[in-house]
């Protein structure tokens, strides 16, 4: 099992008559809410728990990109990315992702992250995704080209990466006479690509073809078993088996002394996670056209309820949507999931909601302590389920 | 091309944009088709996944195409909202042969900063309401077996991919629509509350000769909620 540090950088600072008087934290919410002296204070606490995870032994450390939301205050995770890049010293660094069909031009995209790559001496995951649907009302791009944007753009950063330029690139979307990136990333052919996704079909099958590790967000473990299946079952169609380590679970994971604290101590922010935070009515969520049809019935029935309503602790424990517990029972969940899911990569948001600094970095040394150890083992070979 | 036809006298094409399980022959037709042969296409936007048409331009062509080979002489050209700013591309671009032109509700021109909603950032209940003045109200033969919901559905995804950014719009509409030489009524609906009715001024203000009529007690699909009412305006019109 590889164990990796992720970080959201959410807004803690909500104002107490929020539900009261917004609709949503995303688009839409109004910026005034954000105070940038407390924005600082907040990055610099975010990025020394990055640096500290790297610092503790977690394989990599996480950012990724969402805009205009309180649920992530990282428009540019390749800002953050080059601000890891020379503080940290051995974890991967992850991004997860950038929103690739978002850019007017994603070779700004294949320049960026071939720098961190370099500064780092070759410790970046490139992770790839279409931006949540929101952003496209965000941006304005038109979320019915959004997966046609994101794969051509895929096609130009990785020739970018990894062809000998100059060469030329005339696609639908983007078209470039000369494409000759300086400087070209240190991993050869070209940084690991990962694949953070909601559950559409079309991405499954299209990252399993292309070996790429695909990350399954913010899904009932149930669900996120169907999507796991359907990856292997792609994979085997695609002339290979693939492996644990091609599968990313990421979820939130509180650890305390006991199953009755780790409750008591986590669920204020878990709560403040999943109905503050992620409150965004349907159509923000999912602009027409942003899902095939097939992939709008499939995406909404495993997020069902996920944006409606409250979610009650019960629930979030029931779907493992968050693990929490003593170690010991935190542990227990890792290997019943992992026995279920085959999963190989955690991606364990340590920090969520308003989480504050001090349990965040217990939360982290009782996972590295008594967590990472005993599950460390799972995976090493091919995968269970 | 598949067509909805009937009725006798001088040729009437019927442009509506709407998902192919939603067309269907309407009240507003069926008046239409006591002095016109009313012509209506179930254009082919097919399911969401369909590449093309992508644009507004490749369903005027169509539809110029269509009036050709179905050789149609003299036609008059109804379009209504999405259907509406097909009409006017087409007339603008290729106007030979046309008789007369209304344009009820029509999207193309950009709305005034504010002026109007975002359809795309609305709750599925509030979108209804911003095409029929009361959804509730909307006559059952016209939905033909769709649900109001999924007939807006429908069409806000087929907004979305014709007119997702610029809003609703194409921003050389405007300065094309003096080309257009042939008797023009533009007709919308009181209360439309997804593009407001002042909307109306900028069709007749660009359009030579153009008149316009706003009809009472009418919201967005001008023709769904008052069709006599749209009837006549159109019969007045030519």
């Amino acid at each position: 099992m590889d164990f990796y540090f992720f970080h959201l950088m959410p807004w803690p600072y909500l104002p107490d008559d929020y539900e009261q008087t917004y609709d949503s934290a995303w688009v839409t919410l109004p910026n005034t809410l954000y105070d940038p002296v407390r924005g600082h204070e907040l990055y610099s606490r975010y990025l020394d728990e990055l640096e500290l995870a790297d610092a503790m032994g977690f394989d990599g450390i996480c950012v990724n990109e969402h805009h205009q939301s309180a649920w992530g205050t990282m428009p540019s995770p390749n800002v953050m990315a080059g601000a890891l890049a020379r503080r940290t010293k051995r974890a991967k660094i992850c991004i997860l992702g950038n929103a690739i069909p978002l850019r007017e031009h994603p070779l700004r995209v294949a320049e960026e992250v071939a720098m961190i790559d370099v500064i780092s001496g070759g410790r970046v995951v490139s992770g790839f995704v279409r931006g949540i649907g929101a952003e496209y009302h965000t941006f304005g791009m038109d979320p019915s080209e959004s997966r046609e944007r994101f794969i051509e753009a895929h096609d130009l950063i990785v020739r970018a990466w990894s062809e000998p330029g100059p060469f030329s690139f005339e696609g639908t979307y983007y078209r470039q006479r000369h494409v000759n990136i300086w400087p070209r990333p240190i991993q050869r052919p070209h940084p690991p690509i990962w694949i953070p996704s909601q559950g559409s079909g079309e991405t499954i099958a299209w990252a399993a073809e292309r070996r790429y590790t695909y990350m399954q967000n913010s899904t009932p473990a149930a669900r996120i078993k169907v999507f796991y299946d359907e990856y292997r079952q792609r994979a085997r169609q695609a002339g290979y088996e693939s492996t644990a380590q091609q599968l990313g679970w990421a979820v939130p994971v509180y650890v305390s002394d006991t199953d009755a604290h780790a409750r008591e101590e986590a669920w204020p922010h878990i709560d403040y996670y999943f109905n503050k935070l992620l409150r965004m009515p349907q159509q923000l969520w999912f602009p027409p056209g942003y899902l095939t049809d097939e992939s709008e019935r499939r995406v909404l029935a495993a997020k069902r309820g996920y944006t409606a309503g409250p979610r009650t602790l019960e629930d979030v424990e029931r779907d493992a949507l968050v693990i929490m517990g003593s170690p010991a029972s935190v542990c227990e969940q890792l290997e019943h999931w992992y026995k279920e899911l085959g999963y190989g990569v955690l991606i364990a948001f340590l920090q969520f909601g308003t989480l504050p600094s001090e349990l965040t970095r217990r939360n982290m040394d009782l996972f590295v302590r008594e967590v990472m150890p005993r599950i460390r083992p799972l995976g090493a070979s091919p995968a269970a389920a | 091309v598949r067509v909805l036809r009937s009725g006798s006298g001088p040729p009437l094409v019927y442009l509506d944009v709407v998902t192919p399980e939603s067309a269907c022959w309407l009240t507003i037709h069926d008046l239409l088709a006591a002095r016109f042969d009313v012509v209506v296409p179930v254009l082919p936007v097919g399911s969401f996944e369909l590449k093309a048409p992508r644009s507004v331009r490749d369903l005027a062509i169509l539809a110029r195409d269509l009036i050709d080979s179905l050789r149609l002489a003299d036609v008059t050209i109804v379009g209504s909202s999405l259907g509406g700013w097909v009409a006017a591309d087409l007339a603008t671009s290729c106007s030979h042969g046309l008789a007369g032109l209304a344009l009820l509700g029509a999207l193309g021109l950009p709305p005034a900063p504010g002026a109007a909603p975002d359809v795309f950032a609305v709750s599925a209940e509030d979108a209804a309401s911003l095409f029929f003045r009361r959804p509730d109200d909307v006559p059952p033969e016209h939905a033909d077996g769709i649900s109001v919901a999924e007939q807006v559905r429908g069409r806000v995804k087929l907004m979305a991919r014709l007119g997702w950014n610029p809003y609703l719009h194409d921003p050389l509409l405007a300065s094309r629509l003096h080309r257009i030489d042939v008797a023009t009524s533009v007709i919308w609906g009181a209360e439309d509350r997804l593009l407001p009715s002042v909307q109306a001024e900028g069709f007749a203000g660009a359009i030579p000769g153009a008149r316009s009529r706003i009809i009472a007690g009418a919201g967005h699909l001008v023709a769904i909620d008052r069709p006599a009412e749209t009837g006549a305006a159109i019969v007045e019109g030519r």
